[in-house]
């Protein structure tokens, strides 16, 4: 327990006594003497007012000496030690110490200094020391608690400064690497707020655009770009890929861009920006002309053979250039058959390539399903005959007619009646059906067949080239594998949609839809 | 007994041609050929056919180019044209501003090649005759 209060400083002691039993003793003797000369006087006294006066005298030295007795006594019986230490001129004391426990110490050297002042005055040096040693022993540890506690403050707070440099270098060093890559790959990227304005581009779109970087950033894209299908393709919100055209900046060619598409959004599905990504398609477009070109040479070399050979064959199966035996006969229908076969794949070829490079032009006329459905029909009447399989037709009433290349939609019927007549054993049933779709915007043509039906699995890839799922029967040697993915092609550039449906040993079912020519649909 | 019908080939490939004008003989038409658009404009001003048979695709002078040289000079015979490929309507824009009298796609069979060239001479008109 401390008594020391306020002590900032070594103390010089100031005040400090004892008073001895033995000097007591006389003081108190003194006293007593005293206290006879009133009685003595009281004897003496005849007037009463005197004698009270005495009295009460006496009575007051006798309280006096009493509490002089009295404090001492507590005093010397407590063996209390009092330090006080002046601070200023007024000697105000600014700090007191009081110690118990230090008292047995300070007996035992005030003793051994047997009472004389100065022996006082380094008893009360002694007294001073210790206390200041005491004070400077809790001093120095209180500093030393702090300067632990700073400096466990100043550690935290380099590590904490060096994790947050480490991770400053960490994303310094991936936006190096993320920078790098941009740069690096052979795409053009353009990054565009909501208002168009460029945020980033990298060098390839700098390049393939014709534009500086710096000269863009935090400007609309197409602030000096003329290219209306720029515009369209940045204001556009629309995600995906876009080919566009662009005049290169040095000369007059033209650029073939491929562009893609994707909105950025935020985490709440807000639109912060779009990004698009270019590659020059210029060369792959060019490769493709000479393909388109290369296919029309082939097919015209491929198919002028043939129409001699065809048209050889049938003057000698026709007999004008005389009679042919029966056993000639089977042979010249066999090349004729064959011949027939390997016109229908260069034809199905060419006409694949055709539609797959968008060559394929349409002659839409109005048209009138019925009709198309009721001539294909007819064209493969003698063929299901022969097979023993009944072609049947369903038309709702009041069809409307349709815009639409009749041809072409006969070709893809002619596959599709075709093939179910294929894949219909004996006796079965072929059903070719029209109607309206349920919103009464298109027309739905459909062929079903009573077949062994086609796996689910195969649904998807019946209209991949060259797909054969079926079984078929070893004599048939038609079909190309190409006529439904040539039907797709077709309807789909008439903007309709094709697929099939079927369920096992249930036949298979081919549909396909034309959108409603508007002025013909009223 | 009538004069026979005088049909003129023009096609660069021989077997073709042959095949054809056997066959067109043997139906009773009287055929020529050319194999080269010259050829064809040779033997046209020496004696103008009933119907011509026109090969768009040859080396040289190609069936357009024969045709602007026959309309240039002023003959108007009913033209076929011949074709390979499928071509598609566009293809056939510029022969059509020339006047022709149909297409026949060679790979057909040569009952439609008889239907082609009667349909051919009936639209000849009378003032041709």
């Amino acid at each position: 327990m401390c008594h020391v209060q306020c002590v900032t400083r070594k103390v010089k002691p100031v005040f400090a006594f004892r008073i001895p039993h033995s000097a007591f003793r006389t003081i108190a003797a003194f006293f007593s003497a005293l206290l006879l000369i009133p009685l003595a006087s009281w004897a003496a006294s005849a007037d009463d007012a005197a004698r009270t006066t005495i009295i009460a005298s006496t009575i007051g030295v006798a309280f006096l000496l009493g509490l002089i007795l009295f404090r001492f006594s507590q005093r010397s019986s407590k063996g209390q030690y009092h330090v006080a230490t002046p601070t200023d001129a007024s000697g105000t004391p600014d700090g007191v110490a009081k110690d118990p426990a230090a008292l047995p110490s300070i007996l035992q050297e005030i003793s051994r200094l047997s009472g004389s002042i100065q022996k006082q005055q380094q008893v009360a040096r002694a007294v001073s020391e210790l206390v200041s040693q005491s004070v400077e022993q809790r001093v120095t540890q209180a500093r030393q608690e702090f300067t632990q506690r700073a400096n466990q403050l100043i550690q935290e707070h380099r590590r904490a400064e060096s994790a947050l440099e480490r991770k400053y270098q960490q994303t310094l060093t991936e936006k190096k690497q993320t920078t790098a890559v941009l740069e690096s790959i052979a795409e053009g990227l353009v990054v565009v707020n909501p208002n168009g304005d460029v945020v980033m581009m990298n060098s390839a779109a700098e390049r393939l655009l014709g534009v500086k970087q710096q000269a863009r950033i935090g400007k609309p894209l197409l602030q000096d770009l003329k290219d209306e299908q720029l515009v369209s393709m940045v204001h556009s919100s629309e995600q995906g890929e876009r080919e566009i055209v662009v005049s290169a900046s040095q000369d007059s060619t033209k650029k073939v861009l491929r562009a893609s598409n994707a909105v950025v959004t935020d985490e709440h599905g807000n639109t912060v920006g779009m990004v698009a990504v270019l590659s020059d398609v210029t060369k792959q477009r060019e490769l493709d002309e000479m393909k388109s070109e290369f296919v029309s040479k082939v097919s015209h070399e491929l198919r002028t053979p043939l129409i001699a050979m065809r048209h050889a064959l049938s003057i000698l199966i026709d007999q004008v250039a005389g009679p042919v035996s029966e056993e000639q006969q089977k042979f010249l229908e066999i090349s004729q058959r064959n011949l027939d076969r390997l016109s229908q794949l260069i034809n199905d070829l060419l006409d694949l390539s055709k539609l797959e490079a968008k060559k394929m032009e349409l002659r839409n006329a109005s048209m009138a399903i019925g009709a198309v459905i009721s001539s294909v029909c007819e064209s493969v009447s003698a063929w299901a005959a022969s097979k023993r399989v009944t072609v049947s037709t369903q038309l709702a009433p009041g069809l409307p007619e349709v815009s639409a290349d009749a041809a072409r939609i006969a070709q893809v019927l002619t596959n599709l009646v075709g093939n179910a007549i294929k894949f219909t054993p004996e006796n079965g049933q072929v059903t070719v059906e029209a109607k309206l779709t349920g919103d009464g915007r298109q027309l739905e043509v459909s062929v079903a067949d009573t077949g062994v039906g086609i796996d689910k699995e195969n649904l998807p890839k019946l209209f991949n080239k060259f797909q054969q799922v079926g079984e078929r029967s070893a004599s048939d040697i038609s079909g190309t594998g190409l006529g439904l993915a040539i039907s797709k092609e077709i309807v789909e550039l008439h903007q309709g949609r094709i697929w099939a449906e079927s369920d096992a040993q249930q036949g298979a079912r081919f549909v396909f839809t034309l959108s409603l020519n508007p002025s013909s649909a009223g | 007994m009538p004069q026979p019908i005088r049909v003129l080939l023009i096609d660069d490939e021989p077997d073709f041609l042959e095949t054809v004008s056997y066959w067109l003989t043997s139906q009773g038409y009287q055929v020529a050929l050319a194999t080269t658009g010259t050829d064809a404009l040779t033997h046209i001003a020496r004696q103008a056919p009933d119907v011509i048979f026109l090969d768009i695709v040859m080396p040289r002078m190609d069936g357009l180019a024969t045709l602007k040289r026959l309309r240039a000079s002023n003959v108007m015979t009913p033209v076929v044209l011949l074709t390979t490929t499928g071509q598609n309507p566009s293809e056939l824009i510029e022969f059509q501003a020339l006047g022709i009298a149909g297409v026949f796609q060679k790979q057909a069979s040569l009952d439609v090649f008889h239907q082609v060239l009667e349909s051919a001479l009936k639209s000849r008109g009378p003032s041709s005759l």
